[in-house]
């Protein structure tokens, strides 16, 4: 799988993407600028996110990558809001918006993850 | 409402990952690492499933053995260990946990078994098949596997490695593996001599060299590319190198340099967006 890895963020990215505008879209949020706000500050965080647990996973095994990951989420959610708090022009909590579409995409592709179809997903 | 909501959320994010780790104890569907060839010596232990019992097994994988390596985590003994599917001959695999202190991987380095070069096969055996009307040839060494093939009686066979008394062998393309109880032993050619090689890289000619335990060999070959291609060929006891696919751990570590730098560009986008679109309001 390592040798997969330019190919695992990819789809890591592509899905989070699809799910966080579809979750953006469901709370509220209307206008083409702030879709684009969602897709740029995703592949901003996202990436980084995936290849530092993976890369934590492979150096200090699994217990450290779940810790790695939690605060790897929580700083996400946090840098994510801050950007939002500045970009999106909405009446929703920044913070609270950047919670909602982490919490999603997170819960979301942990299911993807679990249920793989051959030949569909990695 | 609104303060309930993040609250629900924070506790449902933060629940998540615990779940995830919880659910995640079954085997990874891709290896983290695959296709590592062992070039040297190494012993693994198993569980043989294929009896009426669970037995443990030890095995010392012989070169060429193909690893994949599927997680690493702490064992109930609190050992860290990586999971490991081992190829341990064509058709034949087993499942492995393999301590942490008996390989080396670090990043972005290449990854290497701390021991010594494993001997080749000892001997080439030929044999007659005796067994009326045919032999089975399974795909594992033991009559836990899947018949794959039949060899009539009194047919010869040629045979290398050996498990078990069970001998892989190759009949009428098939490949897999039958019983030693059903033939007999015609001659058994050593092999040793192929190990040995001391002599002069020449693009065409003879070679003869001293494999260290004084047998002298002879290679024959001659080589149209002008390459030097004995100089893979390993001697006796010699260490022998490092497993290939060793460019993973850079291929990472590039991985997350360019996703480093692909954030700052975005932030950098971002701030571009929000200035000129402040300017236009």
């Amino acid at each position: 799988m390592i040798d997969k890895i330019p190919r695992v963020m990819l789809y890591c990215l592509t899905c989070t993407l699809v799910i966080e505008c579809a979750a953006a879209a469901v709370i509220g949020i209307r206008k083409i600028k702030d879709f684009l706000f969602v897709i740029l500050v995703n592949v901003m965080t996202n990436p980084v996110l995936v290849s530092l647990t993976f890369f934590i996973r492979l150096a200090y095994g699994r217990t450290a990558y779940y810790c790695s990951l939690a605060a790897l989420e929580i700083a996400a959610v946090l840098i994510e809001g801050a950007v939002y708090k500045f970009t999106l022009k909405n009446r929703i909590n920044p913070f609270l918006i950047s919670l909602i579409l982490n919490t999603s995409s997170f819960f979301i592709g942990e299911l993807i993850n679990k249920t793989k179809i051959p030949g569909v997903f990695l | 409402m609104k303060r309930i909501l993040p609250v629900i959320f924070a506790i449902a994010l933060v629940l998540l990952i615990p779940a995830a780790a919880f659910a995640d104890v079954g085997m990874p569907v891709e290896p983290l690492f695959e296709s590592f060839v062992i070039t040297k010596d190494f012993t693994v232990t198993y569980t043989d499933y294929t009896g009426d019992y669970e037995v443990q097994r030890t095995v010392t994988l012989p070169i060429g053995t193909k690893l994949s390596f599927y997680d690493r985590y702490q064992d109930s003994s609190g050992n860290t260990v990586w999971d490991a599917r081992v190829m341990l001959y064509e058709n034949f695999e087993i499942w492995t946990s393999i301590p942490d202190d008996q390989m080396r991987i670090t990043m972005p380095s290449k990854e290497v078994f701390p021991t010594k070069k494993a001997p080749d096969p000892d001997y080439e055996v030929v044999a007659t098949v005796d067994a009326d009307p045919c032999l089975n040839i399974r795909n594992g060494p033991s009559t836990g596997f899947n018949i794959i093939g039949l060899i009539p009686d009194n047919t010869v066979i040629t045979y290398r490695y050996v498990y078990d008394n069970w001998g892989y062998v190759t009949y009428d393309n098939v490949s897999g593996w039958v019983s030693l109880d059903y033939v007999e032993i015609n001659q058994k050619t050593p092999l040793k001599a192929s190990a040995g090689n001391n002599g002069n890289n020449g693009n065409t000619g003879n070679n003869t060299g001293n494999n260290g335990s004084g047998n002298e060999v002879t290679v024959t070959g001659s080589d149209d590319d002008g390459e030097d291609n004995w100089k893979n060929v390993p001697k006796t006891g010699e260490s022998v190198g490092e497993m290939f696919d060793s460019d993973s751990g850079r291929l990472l570590i590039f991985c997350i340099i360019g996703a480093v730098l692909l954030a700052v560009v975005v932030l950098v986008v971002i701030i571009l967006i929000v200035k000129f679109s402040n300017k236009r309001s």
